[in-house]
């Protein structure tokens, strides 16, 4: 189920929010009512995606009591292989036969796997479980609140990544089931927010996006620019318009969830970028991942391959294909690199070293959304045609390319959704501010469209 | 409840039914009336737009159909049949497309006289309750006769977006799709079907002519969604046809299935029986007429005829007698059916 769909908004999310505040004092009953709406949420569109997460749920949970009683590192390696294995299957199968098939010219069928849906997300959530069970940290977690940690819808699909620590107090705590005014108004206040970054901007940019990327031979250099500001602007308010929705509807049940964006598009290096780009994924990638590989304590040199392990990992995680990968290994040069600079004691002028970044993260994103890297190279080599730009190639284009730069003023300038909903009051201006935004956004519902991280 | 809450409830009721108020008076698919104080662009979306159009024109005698109707002029119509028609055919209409378009008409004309039905068996090759909805939800809220869901219109960005296409058309000067009889008019100027044309397209499957054409399916469709139109509007006559389809049109369909023949002339027979009982129902089986339907240069696509062939079609129903036996229905449909066996191109 989308949480843009009038079917969430008006039926689902009600429902639960009612069932849940009414079951307050059947705690059980709440926690079990809270799953199965969850597993109703996730499987809404293909009951058959039911068999991977639940199986994928029984399987780590056997773990994760075997790891309680026997907290061997042999046995943590066997369940981090079992889940990459799953995640291998669905996700990378295809991609690793065909590479092998293309490499060693062995005609192989490539098989047609079906990916279930946020494999990626509750997969990463549950090796992580995996490893904090192994150090000892969740003993006392219940059966039926592990599965509410990893099954909790409103971050269930795309994150935010979320680890125990931050989700077992807060619905452990007795006043999880009572209403919370506060909550309530800021959870309202961010969703709508969201929902209007998903539906009213990501989605019409789609327009743009979609065309770019699918004619990349017949763009001219106004094209080319447009295409890759356009998609770094839709994924940016996609997302981060998922998770403010996401962190909106688990205010509304009490839980707070981890902020995922910090106005990326602000950064002036690369390595400030990824700390305000999906932030709980690098979170993530650092404590499972970089730091159990030496982090930056093995010297320069192992630094360095450790920084680009974890951003080839990230760019797999992303997507099962080569496209991702080359994100991926850009993104770890960019990191290599800035890391040297600081090291050197180099110094830039700070418009200068936004604008590098902002254009590294543009171009890298065009690698991220285009179908092959034929296909990346034809976007960013329009993107250098200079020699074709002329006024009238500009003026033909003006009401996007004014759309794009108030929307760079905007990610610039604006605070952000998580800034807007923490200064939170009850004035008129607020409110009609908020109601303005659910109403339009509700208006664009009627062109229902998939969150891109849903992919990942 | 907070203040805040309270404040945001009220200000969500301000804005939405400001835009509600909006969208009712500039009225931009026309839905509650034609509009006197700006000019009027209408939409080629013919879901969305024809409720608007069938509810306000003025007409006495209402076509339905597919894209093989759009052509009927209306007043072309008016001068050979003396009457006051308006032209409802929706492009790739389903049965129950059609009987949506009939059923609104008729509730918002009870001085409704006549209805030519176009007959098309793609329209009742699917599923009795299927409409077209592939590309885009259908929008049943502006074609049934509940009103407490017009908010689904009121409340809507496609009427909005059109206001806004509306407005900037009358500013530019703009003056296309201002006409509603030429609206969904197509192919005067488009160039005529080659030999060499019809000997490539009729081996090129398509989705219309690779449809089930089931008899059982297409029969259950013609019972659910135009029979019961019949039965209950005995005061209003309906003049069914079959469009003359050119004959290359039925030879891919026999190629691509087999059972295309024989769904089609059972199923001609049998719609007769059905309406057989009905006096204010009259059938026209115009698909063996071998100077049209043999003749390529009357085609612009496998599919569509000139609109010259419309003006002849309204002829024909005007001047010539209905069906009027099994006997001589089946006759029809049989040699339709040999006429697609012995077909050659050479």
């Amino acid at each position: 189920m989308l949480f843009n769909s009038y079917i969430f908004i008006f039926a689902f999310l009600p429902i639960v929010f009612i069932l849940f505040y009414a079951l307050r004092e059947f705690r059980t009953t709440a926690f079990i009512m809270f799953i199965i709406a969850s597993l109703f949420f996730y499987a809404y569109w293909n009951p058959n995606l039911l068999f991977v997460i639940i199986g994928s749920i029984a399987i780590n949970y056997g773990f994760v009591k075997l790891l309680q009683k026997l907290p061997h590192k042999l046995l943590l390696r066997i369940g981090i292989a079992v889940n990459l294995c799953i995640l291998g299957y669905y996700k990378y199968a295809s991609f690793f036969v065909g590479t092998i098939s293309d490499l060693f010219g062995l005609g192989l069928a490539v098989p047609n796997i079906m990916l279930p849906l946020a494999i990626s997300f509750f997969t990463f959530q549950q090796v992580a479980y995996l490893v904090d069970t192994y150090r000892g940290e969740t003993k006392e977690h219940t059966f039926l609140e592990y599965v509410w940690f990893i099954v909790f819808f409103p971050q269930l699909i795309a994150g935010p990544i979320v680890r125990h620590h931050e989700m077992f107090p807060q619905f452990r705590d007795h006043a999880f089931q009572h209403m919370n005014r506060e909550n309530i108004e800021k959870g309202l206040t961010i969703f709508f927010i969201g929902l209007f970054k998903k539906t009213v901007i990501a989605d019409t940019l789609a327009h743009w996006v979609n065309d770019g990327f699918s004619h990349t031979t017949q763009l001219d250099v106004v094209d080319g620019w447009i295409t890759a500001l356009a998609y770094t602007f839709q994924l940016y308010f996609d997302f981060s318009g998922y998770c403010d929705m996401a962190i909106g509807i688990a205010l509304l049940f009490n839980i707070k969830l981890p902020i995922n964006f910090d106005s990326p598009y602000q950064s002036l290096n690369i390595q400030q970028f990824w700390q305000k780009w999906h932030m709980t994924l690098n979170r993530f990638l650092t404590h499972y991942v970089y730091i159990p590989l030496g982090g930056s304590r093995a010297g320069k040199l192992r630094t360095y391959l450790n920084i680009m392990i974890v951003f080839l990992i990230s760019g797999l995680w992303h997507g099962a294909g080569w496209t991702f990968v080359f994100w991926g290994f850009l993104h770890g040069v960019a990191s290599v690199v800035c890391r040297l600079w600081k090291q050197l004691g180099l110094r830039m002028a700070k418009p200068l070293a936004w604008g590098l970044t902002f254009l590294f993260v543009v171009c890298s994103w065009v690698f991220f959304r285009a179908e092959s890297m034929h296909d990346a190279w034809n976007v960013l080599s329009a993107m250098t045609r200079f020699d074709q730009l002329t006024f009238a190639l500009v003026w033909q284009d003006k009401y996007i390319l004014f759309g794009l730069f108030i929307l760079l003023v905007i990610v610039i300038f604006a605070r952000n959704s998580i800034a807007i909903m923490n200064a939170h009051h009850a004035g008129w201006r607020r409110t009609l501010f908020v109601a303005s935004l659910a109403a339009v956004s509700i208006l664009h519902l009627d062109q229902v469209s998939e969150f891109l991280y849903f992919n990942f | 409840m907070s203040k805040f809450l309270k404040r945001l409830l009220i200000s969500l009721i301000i804005v939405i039914s400001m835009i509600m108020t909006f969208t009712y008076i500039v009225d931009p698919l026309y839905f509650y009336r034609l509009p006197t104080w700006y000019q009027a662009q209408y939409t080629t979306n013919a879901r969305y737009q024809l409720p608007g159009l069938i509810k306000n024109v003025p007409y006495d005698t209402l076509i339905v159909g597919t894209s093989m109707s759009r052509n009927f002029v209306e007043s072309d119509m008016d001068a050979i049949w003396n009457v006051q028609s308006y032209n409802a055919a929706i492009p790739s209409a389903t049965a129950r497309e059609m009987k949506l378009a009939f059923e609104l008409g008729a509730r918002t004309h009870p001085d409704l006289r006549n209805v030519l039905w176009e007959l098309n068996f793609y329209s009742f090759a699917r599923a009795p309750e299927d409409v077209e909805d592939e590309q885009e939800e259908f929008p049943y809220y502006l074609w049934d006769d509940v009103w407490w869901n017009d908010f689904r219109y009121l409340f809507n960005l496609y009427p909005l977006k059109r206001a806004r296409e509306t407005f900037f058309a009358n500013i530019r000067h703009d003056h296309r799709n201002r006409d509603i009889e030429m609206l969904y008019k197509f192919g005067s100027d488009s160039p005529t079907l080659t030999v060499n044309q019809v000997k490539e397209l009729i081996n090129i499957p398509s989705s219309v002519t690779r449809s089930a054409y089931q008899f059982e399916i297409m029969l259950a469709n013609f019972r659910e969604n135009v029979l019961p139109v019949v039965r209950d509007h005995p005061d209003v006559q309906f003049y069914f046809f079959y469009p003359p389809y050119g004959v290359f049109w039925h030879v891919r369909a026999h190629k691509q299935n087999p059972d295309y023949l024989d769904g089609i002339t059972r199923l001609k027979s049998a719609i007769y029986e059905e309406l057989e009982p009905y006096a204010n129902a009259h059938l026209y089986d115009l698909q063996d007429r071998m100077d049209i339907t043999h003749d390529i240069s009357k085609y612009i696509d496998v599919a569509h005829y000139v609109p010259d062939i419309n003006r002849w079609i309204l002829e024909v129903i005007h001047e010539e007698m209905p069906l009027s036996s099994l006997a001589e229905a089946t006759a029809k449909a049989e040699a339709v059916r040999e006429q697609v066996l012995t077909y050659s191109l050479d």
